[in-house]
């Protein structure tokens, strides 16, 4: 049987040898900055995506916990990016505190942007607690749980969503803790659905 | 113009279809994933995504 060359510890994924693509150089350099200020995940599309999957996407979703992000925000503009749809950083923090979204892109573009909401739902709250750093050759970023997302995926439920979940089973099933699966399907009451994961 | 019937029992098997041929086509992308090097399937998945995302949206 093969296995994707990937090594996992116990919060830990090193991933070495991955071609850096445009939408990974995106992530990682805003990334950069928001880690200077609060405590984040990447949940969602971009996990598929980073582990492989064929296709692209218009945005990236991070969870971070709830604080004063105005000092991000000015050093983002500062950096040459821009919130899509906030016309100041008060207007930002406003739509965060709201539990809504900014969506973060290069300055006058629309995609790809980074979609920043706080830390509200209990899923987030457990993604970003348990979050897992993934570390490929320099760049490090931390991910929400493997097991976490599968199960989140199934619950989101379109085929776009359950190609994912497929995906990130397909690359992790050997690796996995099948027990935490199973865990957070019951959470998300998808345990039934789990089977669209094997062939 | 004449209106021709379409067999939507038809169509909604072909959709059927093409789900199931897509997710096949996951297991064998993940199969490929795992028999070369990262570096292998990151620049075919790179190739991909570079060319919907240019440098100058980053």
């Amino acid at each position: 049987m093969f296995v994707l060359d990937i090594e996992i510890k116990k919060n830990e994924i090193i991933l070495n040898e991955k071609e850096i693509n445009n939408l990974d150089k995106f992530v990682i350099s805003l990334i950069k900055i928001l880690e200077k200020y609060t405590s984040y995940v990447i949940v969602s599309g971009y996990l598929a995506i980073f582990f492989g999957r064929t296709r692209a996407t218009e945005d990236v979703d991070v969870i971070v916990k709830k604080c004063d992000l105005t000092k991000f925000i000015k050093e983002i503009e500062k950096r040459q990016y821009w919130v899509v749809n906030a016309t100041d950083v008060k207007g930002s923090m406003c739509l965060l505190e709201k539990n809504l979204s900014i969506r973060i892109a290069r300055k006058n573009k629309f995609v790809p942007n980074l979609e920043i909401k706080f830390a509200k739902t209990e899923i987030d709250k457990i993604a970003l607690k348990n979050r897992i750093k993934v570390i490929f050759d320099k760049n490090s970023l931390y991910f929400s749980p493997i097991e976490l997302q599968i199960a989140y995926k199934i619950f989101l439920g379109s085929d776009k969503d359950k190609e994912d979940a497929r995906h990130l089973y397909n690359i992790f099933s050997e690796k996995i803790d099948k027990k935490k699966l199973e865990n957070f399907s019951k959470m998300l009451k998808v345990d039934k659905k789990l089977s669209l994961l094997w062939r | 113009m004449a209106i021709e019937m379409i067999d939507i029992k038809e169509l909604r098997k072909q959709i059927r279809q093409n789900k199931k041929e897509r997710m096949k086509f996951i297991d064998i992308w993940c199969e490929y994933m795992k028999k070369v090097s990262n570096k292998e399937w990151s620049s075919q998945q790179a190739e991909l995504i570079n060319s919907q995302i240019k440098e100058d949206m980053i």
